[in-house]
């Protein structure tokens, strides 16, 4: 009798721990399962992450060259009035005036046809129209035989280099 | 994000400046009605002449640099060949 109890207590023994090992096994799995899942989720996140942290870079960078080239573009639009300030507090031009009047006519007036043309190609027009025909024709002002609107009109002129001369 | 179109660029008409002083004025004024019939003009000292001239330069670099903070910001928003949006990545990865 004995010996079936013992018998009966062993097989409850190995029972339990036969149970406890298969209880053991099952937890195990399905913690492993979500540790891989959550694993797979943070190799995600992770390559998101280092996408974003590319991405930002590649921004920042993008980001400091146009910056770069905006302060150099913004110093450049300076320089036509520098230069101009520049060139008027060289000059007296009372005392040119005074002096030849005709020459500092064809100077103004030539730079100042420059100037429009110039102001024109900025704002992507096509500024190769010609010069006006008063002003190509080296007549200064008071010879010519027309004036500038009826100029505005005739754009269709040669298109020979002026000869008034329009460095200032 | 879409760039909107520029503007349509100037169109300027040529001005025809006359510079006279004291002893070609007689000649001026009758050439002038000569060639105008009427004797009607603007005349400006040199020193506003001077300024005339400054502010149209004053206006050329705000015109320019408004054009190139245009071009800033058209650039900025504008296609870049390796940038690839973090919502781009998750949809790719996921």
């Amino acid at each position: 009798m004995l010996k079936v109890y013992a018998i009966l207590i062993i097989v409850g023994v190995l029972g339990t721990f036969a149970y406890g090992a298969k209880y053991y096994y099952n937890t195990t799995q399905a913690t492993i399962a979500t540790l891989r899942e959550n694993n797979a989720q943070l190799e995600v996140a992770v390559q998101t992450a280092q996408a974003s942290v590319e991405s930002l870079q590649q921004d920042m960078q993008k980001f400091a060259e146009l910056n770069s080239q905006l302060q150099a573009d913004l110093q450049a639009a300076e320089a036509y009035g520098d230069e101009l300030q520049s060139k008027l507090n060289r000059l007296d031009l009372v005392q040119d005036a005074l002096r030849d009047a005709e020459t500092l006519e064809g100077k103004m007036n030539g730079a100042t046809a420059n100037l429009w043309r110039d102001i024109i190609k900025d704002t992507g027009g096509d500024a190769s129209r010609p010069l006006p025909q008063w002003l190509q024709s080296g007549e200064q002002a008071r010879t010519g035989d027309t004036d500038s609107n009826q100029d505005r009109e005739n754009t269709s002129a040669s298109g020979e280099s002026p000869q008034t001369n329009t460095a200032e | 994000m879409p760039v909107v179109s520029r503007p349509k660029p100037t169109q300027l008409n040529d001005v025809r400046v006359h510079v006279v002083n004291q002893s070609e004025l007689e000649d001026f004024v009758s050439e002038f009605k000569e060639q105008y019939g009427e004797l009607a003009f603007v005349a400006l000292s040199m020193k506003d002449y001077e300024n005339l001239a400054l502010n149209i330069a004053e206006l050329r670099r705000y015109i320019n640099q408004q054009t190139e903070i245009i071009v800033y910001y058209e650039d900025a928003v504008g296609p870049n060949a390796n940038d690839t949006t973090v919502s781009e990545t998750v949809l790719d990865t996921e």
